[in-house]
């Protein structure tokens, strides 16, 4: 991938926050608390795509949906381009909307099945030539401007993704929020999309915020990975050293769970699988959310709760037992480039 | 290179040849069609396979590919319109109701995608396993409650007598389908069909669920036929494969000739556009299949993958004969000579 670092900064997220209420009280206040995202910061550069990974319930698509302000973060700040989201008024908010735009995981729900797939993408373009535009967009994703007057029910899965896709441009967006937006289609039809979002990446110089459990994908699409656990980052870092290098145990034992194509491939892997099942968020271990099934954990990750700190140039890890950790791929058999690999 | 042979039998619909030596399960030319209001829906196609005692069979393909029919006919609770399911020698299609209803759990058990909806919410744990176990099993109420707390500690659940007097939403997913499981095994059938038994689970817990289900195959000798869609999946558990295209097997073979030396356009096709997560990327995009599958019931005539297909000849508008070389079968006209 290129080095983005220079880019200037799209997207500053600090000390992102978000609870829901799960129990009131008979006078119908909250009496329980679910801390889905915790204190999470990222920034994103321009141009730059930023993969977020973790299994269902670690918060990823809350934390996608808080940066968006499609529910207002319970507290934390989120600066898009220099403007605080949180701060601004509703026009401005509204303004700021068509600059980031999101394309969610099930296209069968994301369309309106009584209106034409070209009036629902028309819906985000403003001014003179709505139509000529819906048009160039259709083909733009590989569909027929003459599909305007279609129907949603007329599309396959990865046609309505299209769809979806080509909507979500129509305001011309600087940053995109892809929230498992391959995860429901085929093997053969993800292929096709992840080509067509980074043809479009490279296009119109859009920025990614590529939110996914799967891991293949993540390593083909990102630029940067943070891996989430139960609300919070527990890693960060560029692509390729996350996956050649994952230093944090839960960030290990995700890649090394990954079933791989090539039978007898992932066996060496297997000495790193987790025991049990993800805590209850509502409920989290106190320390390190993930010392409960973590082979390093030690009494003091039972009493501190572990900082995100650097370990090298653009590498953060939330773990009190750096040291302890192994290092190195996952994998023990060397990873040979195979003549069959894409 | 073994010399290929050409079968063929009548329809077009080639049967494969001899069923193998001591296949507790012989699957020949099935059919399955479904009646809808647009009409009849050939969801399965003259599918012809052979399940050994002690493997993993899986069947791979992607949505609408009819592998989930599949598994729904091998257990009678599809509209089966052809071919013969043969269990430990016995054709399903000639059994009644009451023949049925003691075939299903202690000859061939099956579980589900989704454990949340397969388990009774209201019902205790101990209520549904030790039902399962009394209908097959002539145990008294105390002796198939031992039953119960032996299998759910062969399927690692923890302090298993305790859950027996737990409700299904007391426990997580991966702990449901753990149950799944143990229900499925607590007769000894000699086949599981595990229909996407991990795709609702999370990555690390697939994990522990294929180890599982591999273990106990080993322990138990039940051969298991895995139908999925994920071809990681497939490659870890898998001995042998079948991939599935619009309602036909396309390519038969062990594990390791699949992936090493796949056949047919379509398996080279899917096997190229999985990224790997073991790999770094290769730059430039990723090898992706043309086209979309087709809808059920909308297939056209001659080899199905022939729109999508880069090799495909003016041949191919007829149906391909299904090939042999050696264990290694295929149906397309790129092998037929």
């Amino acid at each position: 991938m290129h080095a983005k670092v220079d880019n200037p900064m799209l997207l500053k997220v600090e000390a992102l926050s978000q609870r829901f209420a799960v129990a009131h009280d008979v006078f119908a206040r909250p009496s329980q608390w679910l801390d889905a995202v915790d204190r999470v910061s990222l920034d994103l550069r321009r141009g730059e795509t930023l993969g977020i990974v973790g299994e269902s319930g670690c918060g990823k698509s809350t934390l996608a949906r808080s940066i968006l302000h499609l529910t207002p973060p319970a507290s934390g700040r989120v600066v898009f381009d220099g403007v605080d989201l949180g701060t601004a008024d509703t026009a401005t908010l509204r303004r700021m909307r068509g600059r980031m735009q999101v394309v969610m995981q099930d296209p069968f729900s994301a369309l309106n099945p009584r209106r034409s797939i070209g009036s629902s993408i028309g819906d985000g373009i403003i001014g003179q030539g709505r139509r000529k535009r819906v048009r160039e967009l259709l083909e733009k994703v590989g569909l027929s401007g003459d599909d305007y007057g279609r129907f949603p029910n007329e599309f396959s899965g990865g046609q309505r993704q299209r769809i979806c896709i080509a909507r979500a441009l129509g305001p011309g967006p600087e940053l995109l929020v892809a929230d498992e937006a391959v995860s429901a289609l085929d093997v053969s039809v993800q292929a096709q999309i992840l080509n067509l979002l980074a043809g479009l990446r490279q296009d119109f110089g859009l920025s990614f915020l590529f939110i996914s459990h799967n891991l293949s994908v993540v390593r083909a699409f990102c630029d940067r990975v943070a891996v989430m656990y139960l609300g919070r980052i527990v890693e960060t870092g560029p692509t390729e050293q996350i996956f050649n290098d994952p230093v944090h145990p839960y960030t290990r034992a995700l890649i090394a769970a990954v079933p791989i194509p090539v039978p007898g491939r992932a066996n060496a892997a297997r000495v790193e699988l987790l025991p049990g099942d993800v805590p209850s968020p509502l409920d989290p271990p106190s320390g390190c959310r993930f010392r409960t099934r973590c082979p390093h954990a030690n009494a003091g990750c039972a009493a501190t709760e572990p900082p995100l700190a650097p370990i090298a140039s653009g590498r953060d890890v939330a773990c009190l037992r750096v040291p302890a950790l192994r290092r190195g791929p996952v994998w023990t058999t060397p990873t040979a480039p195979e003549a069959t690999s894409c | 290179m073994p010399e290929a042979f050409i079968t063929t039998s009548k329809n077009d619909l080639p049967d494969q040849t001899e069923p193998m030596p001591g296949a507790v399960l012989n699957v020949r030319d099935l059919a399955v069609h479904y009646k809808t209001d647009d009409g009849t829906v050939p969801a399965v196609n003259g599918v012809s396979f052979d399940l050994m005692p002690g493997e993993t069979y899986a069947i791979v393909g992607e949505s609408g590919s009819g592998k989930s029919t599949v598994a729904l006919a091998l257990l009678a609770l599809a509209p089966v319109v052809g071919g013969a399911v043969r269990l430990a020698g016995r054709d399903i299609a000639a059994m009644g109701r009451t023949e049925l209803r003691r075939l299903r759990g202690r000859e061939i058990a099956m579980i589900f995608q989704e454990p949340m909806t397969s388990l009774n919410p209201v019902l205790t744990l101990g209520y549904q396993l030790v039902e399962t176990i009394r209908l097959h099993q002539p145990l008294d109420r105390p002796a198939a409650r031992l039953r119960a707390v032996e299998m759910l500690a062969k399927v690692g659940i923890s302090d298993p007598a305790r859950r027996l007097d737990q409700y299904p939403h007391e426990l997580s997913g991966g702990m449901r389908q753990r149950v799944m499981i143990a229900m499925a095994l607590s007769c000894n059938p000699r086949v599981l069909v595990a229909d996407e038994p991990t795709t609702a689970l999370d990555v690390t817990v697939q994990a522990q669920i294929l180890s599982l289900l591999d273990q106990l195959r080993a322990e138990l000798g039940t051969a298991i036929l895995l139908i999925t869609h994920d071809i990681g999946v497939v490659a870890e558990t898998a001995d042998r494969i079948g991939v599935m295209y619009a309602g036909q097997l396309i390519e038969q073979a062990t594990a390791s000739d699949l992936f090493e030396t796949p056949l047919h356009p379509y398996t080279r096709g899917l096997l190229a556009s999985v990224p790997r997560v073991d790999l770094p990327p290769a730059g430039g995009p990723l090898a992706a299949l043309a086209g979309t599958p087709p809808r059920p019931g909308n297939t056209p005539p001659g080899c199905p993958f022939r729109p999508r297909c880069a090799d495909a000849m003016a041949h191919c508008t007829t149906m391909p004969p299904e090939v042999l070389r050696g264990r290694h079968s295929v149906r397309c006209w790129l092998h037929a000579r």
